[in-house]
């Protein structure tokens, strides 16, 4: 049956709009490197590579995982590329976990990477496909009206987008590795910005950041004395239109959260859970999946915004990185997430530590808000 | 010395060659003729916009082809201030996510004659074709305006 | 390690023009591949799938296959970049965790939709390969002709695995001479030492052997389950070995059939050596990828067709292979076992 999996070191590149002081490899191992040193191993000791990103027009370059084997330490060994959207960061954690709990490998480096300056974003990701509605506006435009109905159904106000994009702008400020880290942006300057895709500003937008993560997992036996553990993981998918689709709040979002938190123990997110890195690359999706993960009833997700909950302080702090909304390299970001999770419950979390954490869950979705994945990480051994 | 190349420019051309289905044929011979086609699933009875091959509920196919009316109702929309390639219609401009009536699920379509800050959800819209010769496809829907009769 | 058995196989007939319905394509295929197992949607516990982006021509091209596999309510479900060979391995992975005791493993791809040589060329390397244009065939030639001038095999060889393979499809066999008297497209080789890329399907459903105990099945037992990959630089490798072949190969035991994915023929020169098959081992009995190459589906193929030579018993042993990268960098070997 499942062995248990350990986290040894979590490692990534300083996140930036363009990255042209290293190629593909090197950004890659900038990341891979950091969690190497983190867990206190090299190259030699692992035995399996798990490779994730987004689509690979983003490069320009087809399966770059084949030329890039030696860059990743991976010759002579398996390597497996997954793809699984936005979501892939996320995925790949799981997948690379698998390996362990599956006492296939002792070791496995889990690498998710997005270096998009390299290629034209546009070309990648809106061209024009016959037999399709030419109405595009890229992710803004399609997600703008499901958090439209959001606010409509929760009677949130519009301030709340506001303030979750200035929490997070600042918690940047305190990540040495994010890409936009505005320590004095409050909600009055967030909506005092362009509105883009009403209702959505500016300034509640995530960036677009080449970037990578790295985490090396272990065996229990392999695993070092302050490794994290992992409590809980799952993944779940839905297809993406479908009569009685509810893509404000997926039940493929509802499903991957309650199978992790039912393998953790864990009853009442909200109170369980010391913090929580989740993706959020609109700022009104803070909310939205805290509702959709059950850390409150539907329509009350605002509200823990409202009253500080979800701050640095409050009831569980979300995204003390600054999250997507700081630093968004798309393949790269769900493993951000997963990682930045395993920091805190380590204690290595530095400038943005949440104190005592001891319990957290990383998480990350893709696609027209249907694919997911989830892991709850801990200090203490399942 | 010259410098070190540190940047190098590959453009890369590629062409596909996409070929419709004959669900997808079937709603953009009907676009062409001012008809919105449907299906209805044989197994759920689920009615869906444009025509699929397989409901992807049931996994089933193929659907039974359905016309459906030109009016429906906003259930969500959002308004496109900003510019960016391929655009149709010049920002601002609204698109919205339109439930047809008896469609179980949303077309998502441009808005067009109505001022963008005046689209409300639960507004009734009704389809507009573009008869335009060149128009070809999707175009021939040329967006969805504000229904006068309540 | 936990038994998993696959428990049923099914493939689309290859064919050209395939329409952009991925949905439908994935929908019979995985459907004929559960009835083979005679299993229903429901029973399974885990989907995962392999497919290329930019052999469909367009990003996140997986999303389009969810509305065939019956994708709700929300299943467990992934996705490899990869031959579908890589997500059967995924999902082999996640039923030794015991989690999963039955698992739908599915690929397409259409070949022909745009210019899968321009596409495949995309593979190399960015910065020192790409910008020289070559393309897969290209890769072959040269490995092929480190084949001949090191006289580890000669030009005849070629032909007669091309000869051999094209029997095996079109029930007859055309004379090396014949074969060799045609042009040479890339030399040193000819047309019939190159891939027709085609568009198709492949699903295959596992089942953990200790799991439906109470249902009949027509069993192939994954006895090994394994792949390496190499470094991808041409200049830094032996072109006439493929070590992540013999590596994923380990010590597997001596198997009847081989189903190679060896679209372009001195990859078999290569492999046969690289994965021990002697002269008593049958290749390809399917007729091997050459006459109809599916991107992301050959690997996968090769499984549904030594399943299918278990269970006609003209085997007891099969491996299946998946390759990917230029000249055989990436390699995926199993050894399957009739029950």
């Amino acid at each position: 049956m499942a062995n248990r999996v350990a986290i040894a070191g979590f490692g990534q590149t300083v996140h930036a709009a363009k990255r042209p002081d290293v190629s593909m490899n090197g950004l890659v191992r900038e990341a891979a490197r950091a969690a190497l040193d983190d867990a206190g191993l090299d190259w030699g000791d692992i035995d399996a590579v798990v490779v994730g990103k987004a689509p690979d027009l983003l490069e320009g370059v087809v399966q770059p995982e084949l030329f890039m084997a030696a860059a990743l330490g991976a010759v002579g060994k398996p390597l497996l590329r997954v793809h699984t959207a936005g979501s892939v960061g996320g995925s790949t954690g799981v997948v690379a976990s698998n390996l362990i709990a599956a006492g296939r490998h002792e070791r496995v480096l889990a690498v998710a990477w997005e270096k998009q300056s390299e290629s034209n974003a546009m070309w990648a990701l809106s061209q024009r496909f016959p037999f399709q509605p030419p109405v595009n506006g890229g992710a803004g435009g399609y997600f703008a009206p499901l958090i439209r109905e959001y606010i409509h159904r929760s009677g949130a106000p519009e301030h709340i987008g506001w303030e979750v994009a200035a929490k997070d702008r600042r918690a940047g400020a305190r990540n040495e590795h994010a890409h936009l880290r505005l320590p004095d942006l409050t909600a009055a300057g967030v909506s005092e910005s362009p509105m883009l895709w009403d209702p959505i500003r500016y300034l509640e937008t995530c960036p677009s950041s080449d970037g990578a993560a790295a985490i090396v997992l272990t065996s229990e036996s392999a695993a070092p004395d302050e490794a994290a553990w992992v409590h809980g993981m799952s993944m779940r998918s839905e297809p993406l239109i479908f009569p009685g689709r509810d893509q404000v709040d997926p039940q493929a979002g509802r499903d991957c959260a309650a199978d992790a938190y039912a393998q953790a123990g864990i009853t009442d997110p909200l109170r369980q859970l010391d913090t929580a890195e989740i993706y959020v690359p609109f700022s009104w999706f803070e909310p939205m999946w805290l509702e959709n993960m059950g850390f409150c009833e539907p329509g009350h997700g605002w509200k823990l915004v409202d009253d500080g909950a979800t701050a640095p302080g409050g009831a569980c702090e979300i995204n003390p990185s600054g999250g997507v909304m700081c630093s968004n390299p798309i393949g790269a970001s769900g493993l951000l997430r997963f990682g930045e999770a395993a920091r805190q419950v380590r204690g290595r979390a530095a400038a943005h530590q949440v104190d005592g954490a001891r319990l957290a869950l990383g998480h990350a979705y893709g696609g027209g808000s249907q694919f997911f994945a989830t892991w709850i990480v801990g200090a203490a051994r399942p | 010395m010259p410098d070190p190349i540190t940047r190098l420019v590959t453009p890369v051309r590629l062409e596909f060659t996409h070929t419709a289905d004959p669900a997808t044929a079937t709603y953009i011979a009907g676009l062409g003729d001012r008809r919105l086609i449907g299906g209805r699933c044989t197994r759920c009875s689920r009615v869906m916009i444009p025509l699929r091959s397989v409901c992807p509920v049931c996994a089933v196919g193929p659907m039974d082809p359905l016309q459906l009316p030109e009016t429906g109702e906003v259930s969500t929309f959002c308004v496109i201030n900003i510019p960016f390639e391929g655009q149709v219609l010049t920002p601002p401009y609204a698109c919205a996510h339109v439930t047809l009536d008896g469609a179980d699920v949303q077309l998502f379509h441009l808005v067009g004659e109505c001022p963008p800050d005046q689209v409300e959800t639960g507004m009734r819209v009704t389809a507009v074709w573009n008869d335009d010769p060149a128009a070809v496809g999707h175009a021939r829907l040329k967006y969805f305006k504000p229904l006068s009769d309540p | 390690m936990r038994p998993v058995s696959i428990a049923g196989v099914a493939a689309t007939k290859p064919t050209q023009g395939l329409t952009d319905d991925v949905a439908l394509l994935v929908s019979r295929v995985t459907a004929s591949a559960l009835a083979d197992a005679g299993l229903g949607r429901d029973e399974v516990a885990f989907t995962c799938s392999g497919s290329g982006d930019y052999i469909q021509g367009r990003p996140f091209s997986f999303v389009q296959a969810l509305d065939g596999v019956g994708a709700w309510p929300p299943i467990c479900e992934s996705h490899v970049e990869m031959d579908g060979a890589w997500a059967l391995q995924e999902a082999w992975v996640h039923m030794q965790t015991g989690h999963v005791d039955v698992a739908l493993v599915y690929a397409w791809g259409h070949g022909t939709r745009g210019d899968a040589e321009a596409v495949l060329a995309l593979t190399h390397d960015p910065y020192t390969l790409a910008p020289l244009g070559i393309g897969p065939t290209d890769m072959a030639a040269l490995q092929a002709r480190v084949l001949l001038e090191r006289g580890l095999c000669a030009r005849e060889d070629l032909a007669a695995i091309a000869a051999r393979d094209q029997a095996a499809v079109r029930g007859e066999a055309p004379s090396v001479q014949a074969l060799m008297a045609r042009p040479l497209t890339r030399d040193p080789l000819h047309a019939h030492d190159i891939p027709t890329w085609a568009d198709g399907a492949a699903a295959v459903v596992l089942v953990a052997g200790d799991a439906l105990a109470d249902r009949p099945h027509r069993h192939a037992w994954i006895r090994h389950l394994d792949h390496r990959i190499d470094t991808h630089h041409p200049g830094h490798r032996d072109l006439s070995l493929a070590p992540s072949a013999s590596a994923a190969r380990g010590s597997s035991g001596p198997v009847d059939v081989a189903e190679l994915s060896t679209g372009w023929t001195p990859q078999e020169v290569v492999l046969r050596k690289a994965l021990g098959l002697d002269d008593g081992v049958r290749i390809n009995p399917s007729g091997g990828p050459r006459s109809a190459s599916i991107p992301m589906v050959d690997g996968l193929r090769a499984f549904v067709h030594a399943t299918r030579s278990l269970r006609a018993g003209t085997a007891d042993r099969a491996l299946a292979h998946a390759t990917a990268g230029p000249c055989l960098q990436q390699n995926l070997v199993a050894v399957l076992e009739g029950s």
